[in-house]
């Protein structure tokens, strides 16, 4: 009977994970996913900014999630090598970032909006350089549920990811991502129809019909081939509210969810409803797919929030600057989408 | 010459798709030439073929499906080819149910609803031209589960009802197709095929003057030959178009939308 328990809060625990794995980056740097920062965040400094021991070595074949965590700790070793030693060292860490672009900055057609939005930030001398906070009035439990993400990535999903990826090939594993990557196809496309970009609704459908038919429901995707170049839309509910003008709140840890604020909590409430998995039966077999998938994705990502965690003296505190940052960069790059989409229909009128 | 042979196999295209039609459950045979790129890569499909036969045990019964599916193929060199295929298959024979003698049934035809069936697949192909080449090709299909439908009636004075099924429906097809490339690159093909394909057929309840419910048995294809043509056309972006046709007994036809992978280079 004990054993019967722990087994269905585990699979609890990792539905709850993967379940909010790939619908939205603002609450995905749970147990050791790190959530996803788009673009070096050098020039923005921060009220607490973590000592980074150093870059972690790049791989030569990331993944998303992988990327995820590999740019968000060459972020933070930008913002601390532009203190010590100069711009220089900066541009050299800076190279890698280029190949780690969002998928939504691929997309050739968007070249002249997100060529804006790639290009780091970086103040003149003497330029106050802004400052990005947030309220953290429940520090103390935010901090508890940190050391609880973190033991549950280093105890369970870690180990599991481990013997997962040395049985089931790369390839495959990737397939599996971009299998749940597809289904998560109503996520992006509410978020892209409440944002009003209609254009990112008629790409999301694309892609989805592509690849769920050519892509073979989903384990293959076409859409990004060079010939095709569907790029996937970089949006979530949060995001979506962050455009519309609501603020942060006050920072907040999930318990498995991970790092998350009032307003990015939205996505943990449209990712119950919107997810395809959760409307299984019976009540064990979205738990059961959510644990799978969490395993899957981990194993694709194992070493990216080791990398974080080893650099930072406080990892607590860099990840939660990070969250921050990356979520402003998100939504200020989408509301500079809009604002660009907008003065085209305008000239066209 | 070229322009000879080009005109030779659109007659026979054309021929073949007027008169014609067969085929068995499958899928469309495709191009002889695979789509796969030439370094080696993956193509994926999606289908739909109407399928028409005729089949025997004894009597005559003409059988027809509707057939979608979704195929998954690997080749390299433009010269071979391996694929499988994943779709659903409705069933419907023709006069199973008629009766005869004192016998009287509710209804005539055998009609079920979708189930699955997958198939497997090789090609390869010679070029022994610029724009032709002739391929071979063998290809067999298996559905996973039983089709069944249910009937009733008087049967001797008494009333009955009986529940027919047909499983274990499997065929087996092979042929030779020559292949010319039209302007723009499209490609037509066409050829003979030999083919085998079978069903047991077994009743719940055995009724005597019922055509197919009389007893348990095997069905199969009448004829085992026929002939094939095609075209495939590029849509551009990886994209073709397949449409394809069959004859041996009664005419088929199918249509596909191909996407080929590029491979990605570091």
């Amino acid at each position: 009977m004990k054993k019967l328990r722990l087994s269905v809060f585990f699979l609890l625990v990792l539905s709850i994970v993967a379940g909010s794995a790939d619908r939205s980056d603002a609450s995905i740097f749970p147990a050791g996913t790190v959530a996803p920062l788009q673009q070096g965040i050098a020039g923005e400094s921060i009220h607490e900014a973590p000592v980074v021991r150093g870059l972690p070595e790049m791989s030569a074949t990331p993944g998303p999630m992988h990327v995820q965590g590999m740019q968000i700790c060459a972020a933070a070793a930008v913002r601390t090598e532009e203190k010590a030693e100069g711009d220089e060292e900066a541009g050299n860490v800076s190279d890698p970032m280029e190949s780690l672009n969002a998928p939504e900055a691929e997309g050739a057609e968007e070249t002249d909006v997100s060529d804006d939005l790639e290009s780091d930030y970086l103040p003149e001398e003497g330029e106050e350089q802004p400052t990005v906070t947030i309220s953290d009035p429940l520090e103390p439990f935010n901090r508890a549920m940190y050391h609880f993400n973190d033991k549950l990535y280093f105890w369970l999903l870690k180990p599991v990811g481990q013997a997962y990826g040395k049985v089931v090939p790369e390839p495959a594993r990737i397939s599996v991502r971009n299998f749940f990557s597809n289904l998560a196809f109503p996520f992006r496309f509410l978020s892209c129809l409440l944002q009003a970009d209609f254009r990112g609704v008629a790409t999301e459908t694309g892609r989805f019909t592509v690849n769920t038919i050519w892509g073979i429901g989903g384990f293959l995707d076409a859409s990004s081939s060079r010939e095709l170049n569907i790029p996937k839309q970089d949006v979530d509910l949060g995001q979506t509210l962050g455009v519309y003008g609501v603020g942060h709140g006050f920072y907040f840890v999930w318990p498995v969810f991970g790092p998350s604020s009032l307003r990015d909590s939205a996505d943990i409430v449209g990712g119950f409803f919107l997810d395809p998995v959760n409307y299984l039966n019976p009540w064990y077999t979205p738990a059961a797919v959510h644990g799978y998938e969490a395993v899957n994705e981990t194993s694709l990502t194992i070493g990216d929030y080791e990398a974080l965690k080893g650099a930072a003296i406080d990892p607590y505190v860099s990840i939660r600057d990070a969250f921050v940052q990356y979520r402003k960069k998100k939504i200020d790059a989408r509301k500079v989408k809009m604002e660009h989409s907008g003065s085209v229909e305008t000239q066209k009128k | 010459m070229i322009e000879k042979i080009l005109k030779f196999t659109t007659i026979v295209f054309l021929i073949l798709f007027l008169i014609s039609g067969t085929a068995a459950a499958g899928g469309l045979f495709g191009p002889p030439q695979p789509l796969s790129r030439k370094d080696g890569g993956l193509n994926t499909a999606i289908g739909y073929a109407h399928h028409e036969n005729k089949f025997e045990n004894g009597e005559e019964y003409v059988i027809r499906q509707k057939q979608i599916y979704s195929q998954a193929a690997w080749g390299a060199s433009n010269l071979w080819e391996v694929y499988g295929r994943i779709g659903i298959a409705d069933l419907e024979i023709d006069d199973a149910f008629r009766s005869s003698g004192s016998t009287t049934s509710s209804r005539l035809d055998f009609e079920d609803r979708e189930n699955i069936f997958g198939a497997l697949g090789a090609k390869v192909f010679y070029p022994f031209r610029k724009t032709l080449g002739i391929g071979i090709f063998i290809q067999g299909s298996y559905f996973f589960s039983d089709f069944r439908d249910n009937v009733s009636g008087i049967s001797n004075g008494r009333f009955y009802t009986t529940e027919l099924k047909v499983k274990n429906l499997w065929d087996i097809e092979s042929g030779i197709g020559l292949q010319a490339v039209g302007p723009c690159g499209i490609k037509l093909y066409a050829g003979p095929y030999v083919y085998y394909s079978e069903a047991d057929v077994s009743p719940s309840r055995s009724i005597a003057g019922l055509r197919l419910a009389a007893g348990e048995g095997t069905i199969k294809n009448r004829r085992e030959a026929g002939g094939f043509a095609g075209i495939l056309v590029p849509l551009g972006k990886g994209f073709h178009l397949n449409m394809e046709g069959r004859y041996s007994e009664k005419f088929s036809a199918g249509i596909a939308v191909s996407y080929t992978y590029q491979n990605r280079r570091p």
